[in-house]
């Protein structure tokens, strides 16, 4: 079954190899640029994956996490946590919040396309 | 109490005369035995053998004083304190001989301790820097995005497979700009660490200014002597009337004027504004405090050569911001010595036992204007009482420090709150006396008092500050406060410590913090 995959990345040239190598490996790809628009695509399209930058502008990733988690018709996504800060708060609160998956950039393609394939499948 | 160690002071300089000990003796009209125990720091030699001594010897009588081995030993008992020399167990027996035997190495020790100790700031200071500047943290994250996007797409291109020719662009395009955004992101950082300032120096030129001061026992006759022309200039007074000093800052191009404090440019916290035409003083000022500000900016005009020549000559101030403190304290003390002449105010000192209050009056002096003054008799010949002097503001941080070789004080922060600098905020206008014990046995006469908080209007209270000044108990008879008191060995004194990281009364109520002192 196909995965369907939410980019939320406000780096257009990050979000555009992303979306290469995601739509290579098989997935529908759609790309949000800022908070806000990525919570309102994920209400309307509900994908699998929603590979979550933290620093987005107008809504950060930790809050997009937190209300997706607490809307009951999103609860199915998996959500993975993607940042530039690496550091290890930033990973303490994602998990608070009810990350599925962690990734800091820059991260490795073969690495990120094989864990929202594994997140797509337990979807 | 235990003495600072010159018996090696005495043993060389014989040595250098060509004297035996028994040529020594003969001249002192001792026997050798005393010699030998005085020249092992077992006898200490007082009065008139004390003045042999260095007639015989031809030495200077400011080099058996002791003060420079007594602050070398302190200073060195910080170093055995630290923990991080902790595990080594060092004998402290001998710290003592390394004083007098290694002299050298001793300061050594001493000066590297500090230089590890700036090290430890500035690293702190810059490890804090990187952690929270903006600046660094926008541009790590400009590094790391742009490193991703250029990762990412070389991967790509190193597993081949077909890529459409206009992806290939769009990936080229994405190469090429990320580089660019690279070359950008370490130019801002190149600029920003060499904009960068050493921001640990400012941590350490308080203490630079301490030492200064120290090492010249807070004593410069170049000045005492400028301002003694200067004060001769005013007039046929001792003590120059305020018509006078205000004459004579209006003859160096200053106007005086007088503004309610909150109409002050410098603002409602300070109480007087200088802008080197314009001398405003803050309304309600006490007198002492309004001559005070005009001996310092006449001194600004008229002794900025001198006190430029001391700053230069002091090798502890490596810094600007030192050099700018040592300069402010400068103009104060050449303030105090127009206002105080030395030689009056040294024979009013003695007559008058240190009284301030009688003091106050006779030079128009506010008390902590007259306690520094007292901490400068440092003329050979005709000394005063060494005081040590502290002031500590509401917080009960210590403002100000001025150190005894055997009385150490702390650099940041507070001292033991057992010292009656800090029982005096309690009951303002009252002083203060204290005999002290010192854990090492050193016993110092303490007198402190605190000022009453004032206020030119609501919202504007000034600042309150409490005042200590502590001397050997030796010299406690000379001061009119230890009339009544029982000053002999055997008197009961008030167990006090120096702070609480070095104090080993392990069973102390007030005790903040572990000691990291052996009890």
């Amino acid at each position: 079954m196909t995965t369907t995959v939410l980019i939320a990345e406000d780096e257009q040239n990050i979000a555009e190899s992303l979306r290469f190598i995601l739509e290579r490996a098989g997935c529908i790809v759609r790309h949000a640029a800022d908070g806000e628009t990525a919570l309102a695509e994920a209400r309307a399209d509900k994908p699998d994956v929603l590979v979550l930058d933290v620093m987005l502008p107008s809504l950060n990733g930790f809050d997009v996490l937190k209300t997706i988690r607490s809307e009951p018709v999103l609860q199915k996504i998996a959500v993975l946590v993607l940042t530039a800060k690496g550091q290890s708060q930033d990973r303490q609160t994602a998990d608070a919040l009810g990350a599925d998956a962690f990734m800091t950039k820059p991260f490795d393609n073969a690495a990120i396309v094989a864990e929202v394939l594994r997140l797509g499948s337990q979807t | 109490m235990p003495d600072a160690p010159i018996g090696h002071i005495i043993r060389n300089a014989r040595q250098r005369a060509g004297m035996t000990q028994t040529a020594l003796a003969d001249a002192m009209g001792v026997s050798v035995s005393y010699v030998n125990l005085v020249e092992h720091d077992r006898r200490r030699l007082k009065g008139t053998r004390l003045n042999d001594v260095t007639k015989i010897l031809g030495i200077d009588s400011q080099a058996l004083d002791g003060e420079t081995e007594g602050k070398l030993l302190a200073d060195l008992e910080a170093v055995t304190s630290d923990p991080s020399v902790a595990d080594l167990s060092l004998d402290r027996a001998q710290v003592r001989a390394l004083v007098t035997q290694h002299e050298p190495w001793a300061k050594a020790l001493v000066a590297l301790y500090r230089a590890g100790q700036r090290d430890q700031g500035l690293i702190a200071a810059f490890s804090d820097r990187l952690n929270h500047d903006p600046v660094l943290s926008d541009s790590i994250h400009d590094m790391l995005n742009a490193s991703t996007a250029i990762r990412s797409v070389t991967t790509i291109y190193d597993e081949g497979g077909d890529i459409p020719a206009a992806q290939r662009d769009r990936f080229d395009r994405i190469l090429s700009e990320e580089a660019d955004r690279l070359a950008s992101v370490a130019q801002s950082l190149a600029g920003f660490f060499e904009r960068a300032e050493r921001p640990g120096t400012s941590l350490t030129a308080p203490e630079e200014v301490d030492e200064f001061l120290y090492d010249r026992r807070n004593y410069f006759p170049a000045i005492e002597e400028k301002m003694e022309c200067e004060r001769a200039a005013m007039g046929d007074t001792v003590i120059p009337s305020s018509g006078a000093l205000v004459s004579r800052l209006e003859s160096l191009g200053i106007t005086l004027r007088r503004s309610p404090l909150h109409a002050l440019p410098s603002g409602t916290h300070r109480l007087t504004h200088y802008d080197r035409s314009t001398l405003m003083l803050g309304e309600g000022l006490p007198r002492s405090t309004e001559r005070f500000e005009i001996a310092r900016r006449i001194a600004e005009k008229s002794a900025t050569d001198i006190i430029d020549a001391e700053i230069d000559s002091g090798s502890y101030l490596t810094s600007d911001n030192a050099r700018d403190r040592a300069r402010r304290a400068l103009y104060a003390y050449a303030a105090a010595a127009l206002l105080m002449p030395y030689d009056a105010f040294h024979a009013a000192a003695e007559t008058k036992r240190y009284d301030i209050d009688a003091l106050a009056m006779d030079f128009n002096a506010s008390p902590e204007q007259l306690c520094h003054r007292f901490t400068s008799l440092r003329r050979p010949g005709s000394e005063g009482v060494p005081f040590a002097f502290l002031r500590a503001n509401a917080a009960g941080y210590l403002t100000k420090r001025f150190p005894l070789p055997r009385l150490p004080m702390p650099r940041f922060g507070g001292a033991c709150p057992l010292w009656a600098v800090y029982a005096a905020m309690q009951t303002p206008d009252l002083r203060h006396r204290q005999l002290a014990e010192f854990p090492n046995g050193d016993r110092f006469f303490i007198l402190a008092r605190a000022t009453r908080p004032v206020a030119s209007g609501f919202g504007q209270t000034l600042p309150s500050y409490s005042l200590m000044l502590a001397c050997d108990a030796l010299n406690a008879d000379r001061l009119v406060y230890s009339d009544g008191l029982d000053l002999s060995s055997a008197a009961q004194a008030e167990p006090v410590g120096p702070t609480c990281l070095l104090c080993p009364r392990q069973n102390c109520a007030h005790r903040q913090e572990p000691s990291v002192r052996a009890g």
